[in-house]
């Protein structure tokens, strides 16, 4: 009996030291939609968005001289969306009054108007997907399973927004890592928010000379799609 | 005696039991803050370009305008679409550079949340200098705010605590340091005025000014307009081009096949956040017609 007591009580002091410090089984982080996500926002969330509506791009423009020409970006737009589409995942090329995702190119201090938390952090960084609905309202629906926290986004604008120099001073990249960029931000438009940890994947953080989506970038948005 | 003994093993673990619960919370806790900290503010969604990363208070000392010690008065959460937040600060300190302002707005995107409400900061920032935003509007540069605990920097990131080193963690060690370094940015620099007392000031300032008809409007947000124009005449500068779009003020309401003579930089945007776009019904509309007529 008295075994038994402190076989229980010794257990108890391990069961609760154990809790103490990690309350959120490792198993359990992965099961939202049986995504596997990368990456965690700052508060340690890993967090994908499931779109609930048929993707619609549009090229919205250049928005100030910068080094782009329009045909350019409106052909590696076209290009996204068709790598997109082949691998399973149709994105419809339309006009800009019907689309949910928009691209934009210009020089950053003209995308702070459509994003203003492009912070200093992103100005080294030549792409950004904003989301928004124009109302300043989210149309986001959250739902956490353990710390994963998974989002719908339906009739969502999203907006792809590129860009071609830092502080200034002209980004001197590749026309290959254009089309990476635009590849990359509309991964994140159709449901991917983090990165993938292989750095050969168009998904990876880093921008490079690459513009063909990987098994694995095409495995994930399988995971996420939700229509 | 053994009822005894054993009671008092159950009291002992019991009392062990708590302890471990209540330390493991309570304990040292702004510790555990800093182990709970972000790896990296940047965002996820962005792609990072190998090689620019910042890695220390001279790279981010770089991009900034000013450096100043500030207290988080208000975090406005559901600013953005969920997106980003807009903060409001009060100015304490400014210990590098020129920031004449005692209240600051500042924009951070989701993927921040390291800056708390009611809490001090230090802070590299860097000016918004946009025409649609107040000119006390500020970015902060990369990682570049630091917790301020007994006078000693930790970064609200962890990747942030590598660019500080012995030469400058701490508060005071930081001002020795920027000390050394030049200022290249003052207020004087911020080239966005409120507006123009007369059309030929504006005109100067401008790198391009043009009678534009409107060809297409797409609603964007609440602050700008998406507008495709058609020149019908330039007379100053060449920075407008009909294959470019701009982003004017929404609040101007713009209309297909209407008129507007457009006083903008090199960039397209307006040079002043008030009648630096002149349509019929304007103030200043009879002025700018006539003064451009003499060009």
């Amino acid at each position: 009996m008295k075994k038994t007591l402190c076989i229980f009580l010794a257990l108890s002091t391990m069961f609760l030291s154990v809790y103490a410090t990690n309350s959120i089984p490792e198993a359990d982080r992965l099961s939202c939609w049986n995504a596997t996500v990368d990456s965690t926002d700052s508060s340690g969330n890993q967090r994908i968005y499931r779109m609930t509506v048929q993707p619609k791009i549009a090229f919205g423009g250049v928005m100030s001289m910068g080094t782009f020409s329009a045909s350019n970006i409106e052909a590696y737009t076209t290009y996204a969306a068709q790598e997109w589409t082949t691998v399973g995942m149709p994105v419809n090329e339309v006009n800009i009054g019907s689309a949910n995702i928009i691209v934009y190119a210009g020089k950053r201090q003209a995308m702070l108007l459509i994003d203003n938390t492009i912070t200093a952090t992103t100005y080294l960084l030549p792409g950004h997907t904003y989301f928004h609905n124009g109302t300043g309202q989210p149309e986001k629906n959250w739902y956490y399973n353990s710390d994963v926290k998974c989002g719908y986004i339906s009739n969502f604008n999203k907006v792809v927004l590129i860009w071609d120099d830092i502080i200034g001073n002209k980004l001197d990249i590749s026309e290959g890592t254009y089309k990476n960029v635009l590849l990359h931000e509309v991964g994140h438009a159709l449901g991917w928010y983090g990165h993938s940890s292989n750095t050969t994947d168009i998904m990876h953080k880093a921008a490079k000379d690459s513009f063909l989506l990987t098994s694995r970038d095409v495995n994930h948005v399988k995971q996420i799609k939700g229509y | 005696m053994k009822k005894l003994t054993i009671l008092a093993c159950i009291i002992l673990i019991i009392v062990v039991n708590v302890f471990i619960l209540f330390s493991a919370e309570n304990h040292n806790t702004f510790q555990n803050m800093l182990d709970n900290r972000p790896e990296s503010v940047n965002p996820p969604n962005a792609m990072i370009i190998p090689g620019y990363e910042t890695e220390s208070v001279d790279d981010i000392i770089a991009y900034s305008h000013a450096v100043a010690v500030a207290k988080v008065e208000k975090i406005e959460e559901d600013s953005y679409d969920g997106i980003g937040y807009e903060l409001k600060l009060a100015v304490d300190e400014v210990i590098w550079g020129e920031c004449p302002y005692s209240e600051l707005i500042l924009f951070e995107n989701l993927y921040g949340g390291h800056i708390k409400e009611g809490e001090e900061y230090l802070l590299f920032l860097r000016a918004l200098n946009v025409y649609a935003y107040p000119e006390n509007s500020y970015n902060i540069v990369g990682n570049g705010a630091y917790i301020i605990e007994d006078n000693t920097l930790y970064g609200t990131s962890k990747e942030a605590d590598n660019w500080i080193s012995d030469q400058n963690n701490t508060l005071d060690k930081m001002k020795d340091y920027l000390s050394k370094i030049p200022v290249a940015y003052t207020s004087n620099d911020n080239s966005i005025a409120d507006s123009y007392d007369e059309v030929s000031a504006m005109y100067e300032v401008s790198d391009s000014v043009a009678k534009v008809k409107i060809t297409s409007v797409f609603e964007e947000n609440a602050i700008v307009d998406v507008i495709g124009i058609e020149i019908i005449e330039n007379y100053k500068g060449s920075a407008l081009s009909e294959e470019v779009k701009y982003l004017w003020p929404s609040e101007k309401n713009m209309a297909v096949e209407e008129e507007y003579f457009v006083f903008v930089d090199a960039d397209g945007l307006p040079v002043a956040r008030e009648g630096a776009i002149i349509g019929a019904n304007d103030s200043n509309f009879n002025e700018a017609k006539e003064f451009l007529a003499n060009k």
